[in-house]
């Protein structure tokens, strides 16, 4: 008899109180229902006590604001450290659509894949992406395919799932290299498989996205610059 | 060089080194981060001290006026000063995140505990009064 892989969802937010709720319902209408581990980023009103009341499994307060990728690593260190085999990463927001999990999770326990990304291009988008960042994604999509090799239209969605040997890699390594695109690249140069899968993305439930026009502006030349050195550096190996 | 001058410089460059050594011993700046100072202010001193040696040394580099290997000597000091904080605020920050990231999941393992514990306490409370 295979036994069912531990899966936990880590949720990073930020300032999320009113959104964060749904997100947590939606999750416990999964059959089984995963464990939720809500990283609140050093929110200023109250996540925590909204993510506590809606049910999350573990509520992980960092005491400043410390970015995405902290709050996501601080995850996936829980994770590892409690036995987890899948972690799945899902925005506070409600964008993503919960019900999509296990279609990420399959490729993971069926094909052996490490980093399995949800798609948008391949699936649905149920919202008016702003034209800049549209073209920006499809580019930044297409230099990384042509970086590792296999065609990857969506590197910028966080709606992604990740296996036992990335889960170990990315709660270890402290380099921050796999923060952003540029990991998917670093991930697949160490020897990890990746898949995309199609995914929806709906728009936001309420309040506003933290990513703002001077991270619209920089965000190109530091995906340029990261992946450059990404590409001369050595990468960690798949354990 | 005057002897004027001479003598003026070399008053900063012991008023600069008397400084930092004075940071360095009321522990304002690490003894590691002070060798960096200390040398400029030695390399200075020399300069100044052998200014006939430092005018050939500004003559084989191509410049006419000595102030000019002064400038390029101090911004040169500056630009790599600058580099080695960049590398240590780099440092300092991926330290800061995994100290951020600890505390959280310290925090949140200590309130799981406490909170084990009080129900524990409930239930044995509990369980007294009914052995009553």
């Amino acid at each position: 008899m295979n036994i069912p892989p531990r899966i936990l969802v880590v949720i990073p937010a930020f300032n999320e109180a009113d959104n964060l709720p749904h997100v947590l319902r939606e999750l416990a209408t999964l059959d089984p229902p995963p464990d939720a581990a809500v990283i609140n980023d050093g929110s200023s009103d109250c996540t925590s006590r909204a993510a506590f009341e809606a049910g999350a499994t573990v509520v992980v307060d960092l005491p400043v604001n410390a970015g995405l990728f902290c709050a996501v690593q601080t995850g996936f260190r829980h994770a590892y450290r409690n036995g987890y085999d899948i972690v799945i990463q899902v925005d506070a927001d409600g964008q993503h659509d919960t019900s999509g999990i296990p279609a990420l999770v399959r490729p993971i326990v069926e094909e052996g894949v490490d980093v399995v990304i949800g798609s948008r291009y391949l699936g649905q988008v149920e919202y008016r992406m702003p034209i800049l960042r549209s073209v920006g994604t499809r580019v930044f999509g297409w230099l990384t395919s042509l970086a590792v090799g296999q065609p990857i239209t969506d590197t910028t969605c966080g709606f992604r799932a990740y296996g036992p040997a990335a889960i170990r890699l990315l709660a270890t390594d402290t380099s921050y290299e796999y923060r952003d695109a540029v990991g998917l690249v670093a991930l697949h140069r160490g020897g990890f498989r990746l898949k995309e899968v199609p995914t929806t993305i709906r728009s936001r439930r309420s309040g506003r996205s933290s990513i703002g026009l001077w991270h619209t502006i920089v965000y190109p030349f530091h995906y340029l610059l990261a992946l450059s050195v990404v590409l001369l550096r050595d990468p960690a190996r798949k354990e | 060089m005057p002897i004027a001058t001479k003598l003026a410089a070399l008053a900063a460059c012991a008023v600069l080194a008397i400084l930092v050594y004075e940071l360095v011993r009321k522990k304002k700046i690490r003894e590691e981060y002070s060798l960096t100072w200390l040398a400029l202010t030695a390399v200075s001193a020399v300069a100044i001290l052998f200014d006939r040696l430092t005018l050939s040394v500004i003559r084989l580099l191509g410049g006419v006026n000595p102030s000019s290997l002064f400038f390029f000597a101090g911004i040169l000091f500056c630009v790599l000063t600058l580099l080695k904080l960049t590398v240590h605020l780099s440092d300092l920050k991926r330290t800061q995140n995994v100290l951020i990231q600890e505390n959280g999941l310290l925090c949140s393992r200590v309130n799981q505990l406490e909170k084990q514990a009080g129900g524990d306490r409930k239930e044995a409370g509990a369980g007294r009064g009914a052995e009553r």
